[in-house]
C-alpha cells in the first residue's frame, strides 16, 4: 500500500505555545483516516498543516510534510491546494448558481472550454451524487440548497481541481443524521478515487467509514492504526479512556 | 432593578422621537418654506435679479452641484473600495490594520474647512488647478473617503469568513475572490455607500468656498472651469439677507429633495440583500 502523504516529525507553535508536537505518520492511499481527539487538541491544526494553510497564520512550523514523494513545503500554495482540497464544518456555497459554483476554480485555472467546464461539472456532481438532484436547476443560487446538499456542493466543488487527497473537517457536524449518512456514503465512494483524511467529533462515524485512524490529544499522537483496532483493542491506555468516553 | 429597566426603555424611546422629530421637522420646515417658489422655471433658469439670487432659477448651481459631487465621487469611491478591500481581504499584519484605521479615522475627523483651505493652497495655488470642480471635487474626494471606506469595509466584512477560506483551499487568489465573489455579493452595499458618500458631498460648503464654487457662473462644461454650486448659493442668498430667503429656502427645499431621493435609492439598494 503506498502512502499519499508522510509526515515526519511535525511540531506547530503558536506564540510559543505548542499545538502540535513531533507528529509522525504516513496516510495510505485511497484509504479514510479519521483523525480523533478531543476538542482543542489540535485536529484541525493537523489538518491546516497538510494543505499549507497553517503557513498563513502565525504558527511556528517544523517537521517535513510530503506528498507522493514531494516536499510540500517546496510546492506552490496555489499547486499544492490543488493538490490537497480541504472541506470544511460549515458548508460555505459562494453566492452564485450550483453551475458557477462548479466552474469557479476551474475557469481560474485557465479553463474556458464550455464542453469541458460542462463534463467537470456533470461527472463531479455526479461522483458526489448531486446531479440528478440539481440537473434541471443548475442555474438556481447554491444559497438555496439544503444543508446536506450544500455541504455535498462543496465536496464537489473541492473535487473540480482533481486533488489528490481530499481533507474534511468535521464536515458533518452542522448536518442532520439523514444529510450525515448520505455524506459518508459519498466518501466511501470516493475514497477508490482519492486519499480522504477527515476530522471527526464522531466516534461513531470514524469507526464507520474510516480504514485508519489517529487519536490526538493535547497536540500528541497518542496512538495511529487500523480504525477496527484502535476502537476494538487500543495499545494506549489514553485511547481506550477517549473511546469509552472517559474524557473528551 | 425594573425602574432602572424603565428608565433606560423611556430614554430609548424619547431619543428615536428626539431624532426623528427633529429631521422631520427640518425637512417639513423648509419644504414648507420653500414650497412657495419652487415652479419649473426656478429649477430650470439661471439667477437674476438687482440682487443676484432674488429673481429667476437655479439651474445652474443644480448642475455644478451634480458636477462636484460625480467629480468626487469618481475620485473617491474606487480609493474607498480599494483600501476597504486591502484592509479585509490581503491585509494579513494586523499591526498595519490598527495603523490604516487609525489613518482613516484621522481623515474623517479633519475639519473640512482645513480641507478647503489644503485645497486651496495645494492645487488652486501651488499645482496652479486654478478655483475649479477639479480642484474642489479633490478637496470632497477626501472629505468622504472615510464614510465610503467604512461602509464598504463592513460590507465585505459581512462574507461569510468560511465562502473566503473555501476560495483560498482551492488556490484561487485573493484577488480572483475578490473580483468573482465579493465585488458582485456587496455590488448594492457599495453603491449605496458611494450614493450616500455623494450626498454627503453635495450638502458640504467649506471645501468649494475658495477652490472651485463661486457666486454667478453658467452651466460647467468641465471639471476645469468654476461653477455654481446648491449650498454655496444658499448661504450667499442667506448672507443677502431678508431680499432673498424666499429663492434662499426654494434653494434648500431642492437640496434637501436631491438628497432625500438619492438617499432612499441607496438605502433601498443596502436593504435588499437583506
Amino acid at each position: 500500500m503506498n502512502n499519499a502523504l508522510t509526515i515526519e516529525k511535525l511540531s506547530v507553535s503558536y506564540d510559543n505555545k505548542e499545538a502540535l508536537k513531533d507528529i509522525s505518520l504516513k496516510i495510505p492511499e485511497h484509504r479514510i483516516t479519521a483523525v480523533i481527539g478531543p476538542s482543542g487538541c489540535g485536529k484541525s491544526t493537523f489538518l491546516k498543516c497538510l494543505n499549507g494553510q497553517i503557513m498563513e497564520e502565525n504558527a511556528r512550523v517544523s517537521g517535513k510534510v510530503t506528498l507522493s514523494g514531494t516536499d510540500i513545503s517546496k510546492l506552490k500554495p496555489s499547486d499544492l491546494r490543488r493538490k490537497v482540497g480541504l472541506v470544511f464544518q460549515t458548508p460555505a456555497p459562494f453566492p452564485m448558481s450550483i453551475y458557477k459554483n462548479m466552474t469557479y476554480a476551474p475557469r481560474y485555472y485557465g479553463i474556458n472550454d464550455r464542453e469541458e467546464l460542462k463534463r467537470t461539472v456533470t461527472e463531479k456532481l455526479k461522483l458526489t451524487g448531486l446531479y440528478d438532484e440539481v440537473k434541471d436547476e443548475l442555474k438556481k443560487s447554491a444559497v438555496k440548497l439544503s444543508g446536506g446538499q450544500k455541504q455535498r456542493l462543496c465536496i464537489a466543488r473541492a473535487l473540480t481541481v482533481d486533488p489528490e487527497v481530499l481533507l474534511l473537517d468535521e464536515p458533518c457536524s452542522a448536518l442532520d443524521i439523514k444529510s450525515t449518512s448520505v455524506i459518508e456514503e459519498l466518501l466511501l465512494r470516493l475514497k477508490e478515487t482519492y486519499t480522504i483524511v477527515i476530522v471527526t467529533h464522531n466516534l461513531g462515524q470514524a469507526a464507520r467509514i474510516s480504514d485508519m485512524t489517529a487519536f490526538i490529544n493535547d497536540g500528541r499522537l497518542v496512538e495511529f492504526g487500523e480504525t477496527g483496532s484502535i476502537f476494538k483493542a487500543p495499545e494506549m491506555e489514553e485511547t481506550k479512556d477517549f473511546i469509552t468516553g472517559s474524557f473528551g | 432593578m425594573r425602574h432602572l429597566s424603565k428608565l433606560v426603555k423611556l430614554w430609548a424611546f424619547l431619543g428615536i422621537g428626539i431624532t426623528l422629530g427633529t429631521v422631520a421637522f427640518i425637512f417639513l420646515f423648509i419644504f414648507y418654506e420653500g414650497a412657495s417658489v419652487i415652479s419649473p422655471s426656478f429649477i430650470l433658469e439661471s439667477p437674476s435679479g438687482a440682487i443676484l439670487g432674488t429673481e429667476g432659477g437655479i439651474f445652474p448651481a443644480i448642475i455644478g452641484s451634480l458636477f462636484f459631487t460625480g467629480t468626487a465621487v469618481a475620485m473617491s469611491a474606487p480609493a474607498a473600495v480599494a483600501a476597504a478591500a486591502y484592509i479585509t481581504f490581503f491585509c494579513k499584519n494586523d499591526r498595519m490594520k490598527v495603523v490604516l484605521h487609525s489613518v482613516i479615522n484621522t481623515i474623517s475627523g479633519i475639519p473640512s474647512i482645513v480641507l478647503g483651505l489644503f485645497a486651496y493652497s495645494f492645487l488652486v495655488k501651488s499645482l496652479g488647478l486654478g478655483r475649479c470642480i477639479l480642484s474642489s471635487g479633490t478637496a470632497l474626494a477626501v472629505m468622504i473617503l472615510p464614510f465610503i471606506e467604512i461602509r464598504a469595509e463592513k460590507a465585505f466584512g459581512e462574507l461569510s469568513e468560511e465562502m473566503i477560506r473555501s476560495s483560498d483551499a482551492l488556490g484561487c487568489s485573493r484577488t480572483y475572490m475578490f473580483l468573482k465573489i465579493a465585488l458582485p455579493s456587496c455590488k448594492r452595499e457599495l453603491i449605496s455607500a458611494v450614493i450616500l458618500g455623494g450626498c454627503y458631498a453635495m450638502g458640504a460648503t467649506p471645501p468649494l468656498i475658495f477652490t472651485g464654487a463661486v457666486a454667478y457662473a453658467s452651466v460647467p462644461e468641465s471639471i476645469f472651469e468654476p461653477a455654481m454650486a446648491l449650498p454655496m448659493h444658499l448661504y450667499l442668498l442667506v448672507a443677502q439677507g431678508a431680499t432673498s430667503m424666499d429663492t434662499a429656502y426654494g434653494t434648500a427645499f431642492v437640496m434637501l429633495a436631491l438628497i432625500l431621493i438619492l438617499t432612499i435609492i441607496a438605502r433601498a439598494l443596502g436593504g435588499f440583500r437583506k
